[in-house]
């Protein structure tokens, strides 16, 4: 009879609980299994301002953010291997951006060192794409961008 | 009223149930909130390729709080702005790009100061190999390395003789009175702070990474150029390097900052006279023949290690270790021109078994 008249009393209280109950488990699920995005991709800076994001899974979907700055370039003007190609224009000379199933290169920059040039195509966090002349620098968001470096197969953590 | 508050009280148990599983479910080590990778800035010192990336900028496990990656940020990107030779900034009224093309006496910014009486004081200590009034020179033998089908056109010994004495003729002083700063900058010589700048932006961001106590870090200025506190990854907490003109080598080091001069990304070979030059000149001969094709310095000091592993590249082991060494920095030195290229290893030089 207690129950019973308890249950009358708060009945209201008790389907709202379950409800908000069903809720909460529902919610929880859903974050616990929701996919986590392992899309890999890189952003292009030039000074603090992103021109481009490179997105590696599927080049085709590279976002351009300033389109006076990024110019999207024929890939089969700059070889087979590569699936896309921009340019950009860096504080003093355009660059040009290439992505292929290695990675990201800089095909071309006028900077007088051409160091970033010279990395040819990779997705190495431990040697990060930069062309300082140009104030351009690439940063990697993503899966790639939270791999520890200690995780790569050669053991080393930097490379000078 | 009571049913009000009795759901209210549900439901916010419910929001922070939900908050908690979102909280719990993503790991410190996530890229958006440890910023393991953050390219937070590059900006050049020197005209050449510097890199900045904050990894592992981490406090016993935790994320170093955002201000922290600010004020690096920051920091680095200033004393870019003060070595820039190509541009000047807004806010700064005397650069780099001011004291080459001009002469006179200017009232200058105390970080300016303190980066100007560095490289005076690196004059000092490499006897002149290292000066920053060498710009002249070593742009006449950048501008000569070909690009894009272009041919080698190596500087004439006038050419040469020519900007050694636009450099001798130039100088350079400082000086401080009350409580202002002032660089007298005479002759025509274009300051380059190629064998400087790095290193010195790296002996500023240690010292905030330990005014704020950060344990757990690596920051690489362009991997010439790269300080590292502890690896959280490793047992001993060492970070692993390797050398990519050495192959197989690898070398432990933590707490430590690790210069490094190469030919590799910048030189040229001559194919017809079988020799290699590079972008780091002599200022007192003009001679851009390196001594060596790689110098890897270890030390405490990031600013010296960048300067002495210019100078043991131009000069190799015609210079004097065994000062520096007593001094706490080790050495390797390797030249893939000869028969046996491993030409010097300092006894304490952490390199691992193989």
């Amino acid at each position: 009879m207690k129950a019973k008249a308890f249950l009358q009393k708060h009945l209201g209280d008790i389907i709202l609980f379950f409800v908000l109950l069903f809720a909460t488990t529902l919610g929880t699920i859903f974050l616990l299994l929701a996919p986590t995005s392992s899309a890999s991709g890189a952003n292009i800076f030039c000074d603090d301002v992103c021109l481009l994001y490179l997105n590696l899974s599927s080049p085709q979907e590279s976002v351009i953010y300033e389109e006076e700055r990024v110019k999207e370039l024929d890939p089969s003007l700059y070889g087979e291997e590569v699936e896309a190609a921009y340019e950009i224009e860096g504080a003093l000379t355009p660059m040009v951006f290439a992505i292929s199933q290695e990675g990201i290169a800089v095909l071309s920059s006028g900077c007088p060192s051409q160091y970033c040039v010279s990395l040819g195509y990779t997705l190495d966090p431990r040697k990060p794409i930069v062309c300082a002349y140009n104030h351009v620098h690439v940063e990697y968001v993503g899966e790639i961008a939270s791999l520890p470096p200690s995780s790569s197969s050669s053991g080393v953590d930097i490379i000078v | 009223m009571a049913r009000m508050k009795k759901s209210f009280s549900l439901l916010l148990f419910s929001l922070l149930v939900l908050a908690s599983c979102e909280g719990s479910s993503s790991s410190s080590l996530s890229s958006s909130e440890a910023k393991k990778y953050v390219v937070s800035t590059a900006h050049d010192y020197y005209s050449y390729a510097v890199t900045t990336s904050f990894q592992f900028l981490r406090e016993e496990g935790e994320v170093a709080p955002s201000d922290v990656y600010d004020e690096i940020t920051s920091d680095f990107a200033l004393g870019s702005r003060y070595m820039d030779t190509n541009l000047s900034y807004g806010g700064i009224q005397v650069n780099a790009k001011t004291l080459s093309e001009k002469e006179g006496t200017f009232e200058i910014d105390k970080a300016f100061y303190d980066i100007l009486s560095f490289a005076l004081e690196a004059e000092e200590m490499t006897d002149g190999y290292i000066d920053i009034l060498s710009g002249n020179l070593n742009w006449l033998w950048k501008d000569s390395f070909p690009k894009d089908g272009e041919t080698f056109s190596r500087p004439t010994e006038e050419e040469i003789s020519s900007s050694i004495l636009e450099m001798q003729e130039s100088s350079l002083t400082l000086e401080e009175k009350n409580g202002k700063y002032y660089a007298t900058k005479e002759g025509s010589a274009l300051l380059d702070f190629g064998a400087i700048g790095k290193g010195y932006a790296l002996m500023r961001l240690k010292e905030i990474c330990e005014d704020n106590q950060l344990t757990y870090y690596l920051i690489n200025a362009g991997s010439s150029s790269i300080l590292v506190g502890e690896n959280p990854y490793a047992e001993d907490r060492t970070f692993t390097v390797g050398v990519s003109d050495v192959e197989g080598m690898k070398f432990k080091v933590k707490n430590e900052a690790i210069g490094t001069s190469s030919v590799t990304n910048q030189h040229y070979f001559d194919v017809s006279a079988n020799t290699l030059y590079s972008h780091v000149v002599n200022p007192k001969t003009g001679n851009a023949v390196p001594a060596l094709t790689t110098a890897i310095v270890l030390g405490e000091n990031a600013a010296i290690c960048d300067v002495l592993s210019t100078y043991f590249l131009m000069l190799g082991e015609s210079a004097d270790v065994s000062a520096f060494e007593e001094m706490g920095y080790s050495f390797f030195f390797y030249d893939n021109r000869r028969s046996d290229p491993s030409v010097y290893l300092s006894e304490d030089f952490p390199i691992t078994e193989e």
